[in-house]
C-alpha cells in the first residue's frame, strides 16, 4: 500500500489530497471534510453520494479518487453561497421534501443538474432525472413538489421563501 | 476493498504493455460501474487494476463513410445524446435509455457492458440486431470479432489476457429502418432485466426483419426461425406476428433465478416480440423502453 496524491478542485478551491489507489471520491471528499454525501449502499444504487463532477451528476462510491484527477467537483456545501441557502435547498425545506434527510444532499445535486440542464422540466423528465436517487422515507411527492418549485424560484416564476441567514 | 495498484496509462500501447507485464493479476476497467462493485464484494481481486478512462484515443463516437464507431470509453448518456444513434440505430439508444438511472449512465459505456458478458447486459441485443463489431487490438496487432463470436459465456468473452477491446463498429444502414427495445423490469430505474427483446426493421430492395433476446441464454441468441418467418411472409399480419412470436419464445432457454422465474421468461419473450414486431412494423418514431 502506497499513498498516492490527487489534485481536484472541491467545491472551487484546489486542493492536492493523499489517497490509496483503492480509495473510492466518496471517502477521499468525506475525509476532506465535504460530508454532505453519504455513504448509502456503496454500490451505485441509493444515490445518496451524488456530486457534480465535471458538469456531470454521478455517483461517487462507483468512482476512484484518483481518477478525479484535475476534476472539478460540486457538492450541496458549494452551493451555499454566503451563508445563504441555495433555492432548491429552501425549496426542499419548504415543501417538506426532507424527513430523515440521508438522501437529501444527493436529490439536491441531481436537481441542480436538472435544472442546469433543463430550467423548466415536466413532471415526467423530473421523474426519470431523479430515478437514480432512493429515498426510503417515502417522500418523493414532496421531492418532485420541491424540484418544481425550485424550477419556478430560479426562473424567477415564483418568489422563494426566506433563506435562514445562519444556516 | 482489497488493496491493488491503480495504473492510469495515456495510450493504448502503455495500457498493452502493463498488460503484457502483469499478466493474469491485472484486470481492465473503463467506466467503472461493474468492475468498482465487484472490487467492493470481492468478486475480483486484481493485484493491478488498468484504468483506460486517461486515454483519449478511446474517446467518441466516430462517423466513417459506411460505418460508425462506438470507442471504448463512449458512455451511455453520449449515445442518447448523439443525432446520429438516434438516426440510425433507435434500439440501442432504447437499450442506453432502459439501463440503470442517468447518474450512472453518465459513467457506464457500451464497450464495457459488452465485456461484462452478463447475460442481462442491456446493449447486447441490440448489437446483435445491428451486427455489431468488437474491435480489439493487442501485442500482436488487431483483429475484430462479431458481438455474437466475443461473448462466449455467462460473464466470458473471447478477450485475450494481452489485449483491449477499442470500440465496436456497426455498419450504417442506408435504408428506412426502425427499431425498438422492450424491457421486461420489476421497476422503471436501476433494475435488471426479467427478459427483453430487441426487433429492427430494415426496409430496403427486401423487408429485413432481425430480432435478439436478452437474460434468456447464457449467450447472445437471434431468433433465426422467427426471422426466416417474418422475411419470407410477404405480408405480415397477426397470425405471422403470432407464429413468429411462438418460434421466439422456442428458440430461447432461460434459467430461473430472483428476478423471475423459468417460465415467466419464456412467456414474456412471446409477448415482448409480438409487441416489438409491431413496434417496428408502425415506423421509426415508435419508442420501447419497460414494460
Amino acid at each position: 500500500m502506497k499513498d498516492k496524491y490527487v489534485t481536484l478542485t472541491i467545491n472551487g478551491r484546489k486542493t492536492t489530497r493523499v489517497v490509496e489507489d483503492r480509495t473510492t471520491l466518496l471517502t477521499a471528499l468525506r475525509e476532506y471534510g465535504v460530508t454532505s454525501l453519504k455513504r448509502g449502499c456503496e454500490e451505485g444504487e441509493c444515490g445518496a453520494c451524488t456530486v457534480i463532477m465535471n458538469g456531470l451528476p454521478q455517483k461517487s462510491c462507483l468512482i476512484l479518487a484518483r481518477e478525479a484527477e484535475g476534476a472539478e467537483i460540486l457538492t450541496v456545501e458549494g452551493l451555499v453561497e454566503k451563508g445563504r441557502l441555495h433555492p432548491i435547498q429552501q425549496a426542499f425545506i419548504d415543501e417538506g421534501a426532507i424527513q430523515c434527510g440521508y438522501c437529501t444532499p444527493g436529490m439536491v445535486m441531481t436537481t441542480y443538474a436538472l435544472l442546469s440542464k433543463n430550467p423548466s422540466p415536466e413532471e415526467e423528465e423530473i421523474r426519470e432525472a431523479l430515478s437514480g436517487n432512493i429515498c426510503r422515507c417515502t417522500g418523493y411527492l414532496s421531492i418532485i413538489r420541491a424540484v418544481k418549485k425550485s424550477a419556478d424560484i430560479l426562473s424567477g416564476k415564483a418568489k422563494g421563501g426566506e433563506a435562514c441567514e445562519d444556516y | 476493498m482489497r488493496d491493488f495498484v491503480l495504473e492510469r496509462p495515456r495510450s493504448i500501447s502503455e495500457a498493452l504493455e502493463i498488460l503484457k507485464n502483469q499478466g493474469e493479476k491485472a484486470i481492465l476497467k473503463s467506466g467503472g460501474t461493474d468492475v468498482i462493485v465487484w472490487l467492493h464484494k470481492s468478486l475480483k481481486e486484481p493485484d493491478y487494476l488498468v484504468d483506460l478512462t486517461g486515454i483519449d484515443q478511446l474517446r467518441g463516437i466516430v462517423m466513417n463513410d459506411d460505418n460508425v464507431e462506438i470507442r471504448a470509453l463512449v458512455t451511455l448518456n453520449q449515445v442518447i445524446e448523439d443525432n446520429a444513434m438516434n438516426r440510425y440505430f433507435p434500439a440501442l439508444v432504447q437499450a442506453c435509455k432502459a439501463h440503470s438511472d442517468p447518474l450512472i449512465r453518465n459513467r457506464a459505456t457500451v464497450v464495457g457492458n459488452i465485456c461484462a458478458a452478463v447475460p442481462s447486459g442491456d446493449m447486447i441485443a441490440p448489437l446483435m440486431c445491428y451486427d455489431a463489431k468488437v474491435e480489439i487490438v493487442g501485442s500482436r496487432g488487431t483483429r475484430e470479432v462479431p458481438v455474437s463470436d466475443f461473448i462466449t459465456g455467462p460473464k466470458k468473452t473471447s478477450l485475450r489476457q494481452e489485449e483491449i477491446v477499442t470500440g465496436i463498429r456497426i455498419a450504417i444502414p442506408f435504408v428506412e429502418t426502425s427499431g425498438c427495445y422492450l424491457k421486461a423490469t420489476r421497476r422503471e430505474a436501476l433494475d435488471i432485466a426479467q427478459a427483453a427483446v430487441c426487433c429492427t426493421l430494415h426496409k430496403g430492395d427486401s423487408r429485413e426483419f432481425r430480432i435478439a433476446f436478452c437474460a434468456v441464454s447464457p449467450r447472445p441468441l437471434r431468433a433465426v426461425e422467427a426471422e426466416k418467418l417474418l422475411n419470407s411472409s410477404s405480408v405480415i399480419d397477426d397470425s405471422i406476428i403470432e407464429n413468429a412470436a411462438r418460434l421466439a419464445a422456442d428458440a430461447v432457454n432461460p434459467i430461473t433465478d430472483v428476478r423471475a422465474s423459468r417460465e415467466y421468461r419464456i412467456d414474456m419473450i412471446g409477448e415482448l416480440t409480438k409487441r416489438a414486431i409491431s413496434l417496428c412494423l408502425r415506423g421509426p418514431a415508435e419508442e420501447g423502453g419497460h414494460i
